[in-house]
């Protein structure tokens, strides 16, 4: 199970009373970040003050934690302008940024910061590169291998009937077994990662892999043994009525 | 067929390659349904929506595995960790509370009509000119040059008026912040006769000069976002 790091990870009340800023403001309590956002979005000076000094340095550790797991390069500069416009889109338009944040389910204000700046950081990277993505770490692993589209199986692919069968096998997979796959076989998502995200142990998506190529195998065999039969019956009606 | 991985790999490639599953991503997602979805909170429809858009949009699918692996660490915040100047720079940006549309325009309407009735009744019933009681000094530096120091609540007036020919005066204003002394800048300082306002400046770092000003009567307003700090009267006379 995955902890809520703003609810129950968080820093405690002791730790909290040595640093001047988080002074009187308990972020355990959702109720009290609740509380300064909505007098944010009233327009209280001094709450904008405590919500930039409360998360200012989330947002400067998120933003740096995202660059350095995708090996990217960013000058100081850009990183201190990122970090003032994920706070600028967070008060733009009288904090209206902030009117779309509710905390239900438990998200704390905190955990909300975090996909904020992650997703900032991300369109950040975008711009500067055209794409950072799986499918770049990918590309370039493929590039160094020779390309294995002259096996047996995509072979078969060549006819026209047996790639729609496929498309349709794929599309006929639950949303979340299409993802698992996308990220498993193509993306190729180390499965330590995949199990953080899917909630599953990393044995359980190795298992989960095998099972839906299995699935993935046998319909395809399925599908391709009806079109033998239809087709060798087809032969057999020409035969015959070729036959004098 | 579909024994090795290379074989599933080969197959999606193409399958995704195909431009079967090109189309347009939808719209992205709030932050919270991120939070939702690695929690298992998501309602059964919406997981499905959201897991066919990460499919599609590389964005999300990064979004999400950047934020899992936010959420499994513990983070201990540290100011110290934001260079000062970064925090400084963003705690300057904070905006001011703003009064609501309805009592701004209430505000102004109130305005205009004091200051129209105010000029009607001075056709009719001419005032004394009342000054402005604030704290104030005056010095007399030379026979062609006088100091007035006035200090308001928000902004200290530094008015120097020189001589400079007959019947004519430059009037440089500083203004000043009353507790620190420290330039106070994006002031617009208005000059302003009996009849009409005779010149408007910004105030740029912290001066402004009105230049070859006739002697009379005058009114020196410094306003900032439309909010009065402070009005002194000057007569100027030889």
């Amino acid at each position: 199970m995955h902890l809520d790091p703003g609810i129950l990870k968080s820093p405690s009340s002791a730790k909290l009373e040595k640093n001047p800023f988080f002074k009187g403001f308990d972020m355990k309590d959702l109720s009290q970040e609740k509380e300064l956002i909505h007098k944010c979005i009233q327009g209280n000076s001094e709450s904008w003050q405590l919500f930039i000094k409360q998360y200012t340095a989330l947002v400067y550790y998120v933003i740096q934690k995202v660059i350095r797991s995708k090996d990217f390069f960013a000058s100081p500069e850009d990183i201190d302008d990122l970090h003032n416009d994920i706070f600028l889109s967070i008060m733009d338009k009288n904090g209206h940024k902030l009117r779309l944040y509710e905390g239900k389910n438990g998200c704390s204000v905190s955990t909300w910061i975090r996909v904020i700046a992650a997703r900032a950081t991300i369109d950040y990277m975008r711009r500067k590169k055209e794409s950072v993505s799986f499918s770049d770490d990918r590309t370039e692993r493929e590039t160094g291998q020779k390309e294995a589209f002259s096996n047996v199986f995509l072979k078969v692919l060549e006819d026209e009937e047996q790639r729609s069968a496929l498309k349709d096998l794929i599309k006929s997979l639950a949303p979340r077994d299409q993802l698992f796959m996308r990220l498993f076989y193509y993306d190729e998502v180390p499965p330590r990662e995949i199990a953080r995200v899917f909630n599953y142990t990393t044995s359980a998506v190795y298992s989960r892999g095998n099972f839906l190529r299995e699935k993935l195998k046998k319909a395809l065999e399925k599908k391709k043994q009806k079109n033998k039969e239809v087709n060798s019956s087809i032969y057999n009606n020409c035969r015959d009525t070729d036959l004098p | 067929m579909l024994t090795k991985n290379n074989d599933i790999k080969n197959l999606l490639k193409w399958y995704y390659r195909s431009g079967e599953r090109s189309e347009e991503p939808q719209t992205c997602p709030d932050e919270e349904v991120f939070y939702d979805f690695l929690m298992e909170k998501l309602p059964d429809n919406l997981r499905n929506e959201l897991e066919l858009h990460l499919l599609t949009c590389d964005r999300c699918r990064h979004t999400l595995f950047e934020v899992s692996a936010l959420l499994e660490e513990d983070y201990l915040p540290c100011e110290s960790e934001v260079p000062d100047p970064v925090a400084e720079r963003i705690l300057s940006r904070i905006p001011e509370k703003k009064i609501a549309f309805t009592g701004l325009l209430w505000e102004k309407v109130i305005e205009k009509i004091n200051s129209f009735c105010n000029n009607f009744m001075d056709i009719f019933f001419p005032r004394e000119r009342e000054f402005v009681y604030v704290r104030g000094s005056r010095k007399v530096i030379s026979e062609n040059l006088i100091v007035l120091e006035k200090v308001f609540k928000a902004i200290k007036l530094q008015i120097e008026i020189e001589k400079v020919r007959n019947n004519a005066s430059d009037i440089k204003v500083i203004t000043k912040d009353p507790d620190t002394g420290a330039p106070f800048d994006g002031v617009r300082l208005g000059l302003l006769n009996t009849r009409r306002e005779v010149a408007s400046y910004m105030a740029v770092k912290g001066e402004t000069l009105f230049e070859n000003m006739p002697f009379g009567w005058y009114k020196l307003t410094a306003r900032k976002d439309d909010k009065n700090l402070g009005e002194v009267i000057l007569r100027i006379k030889e």
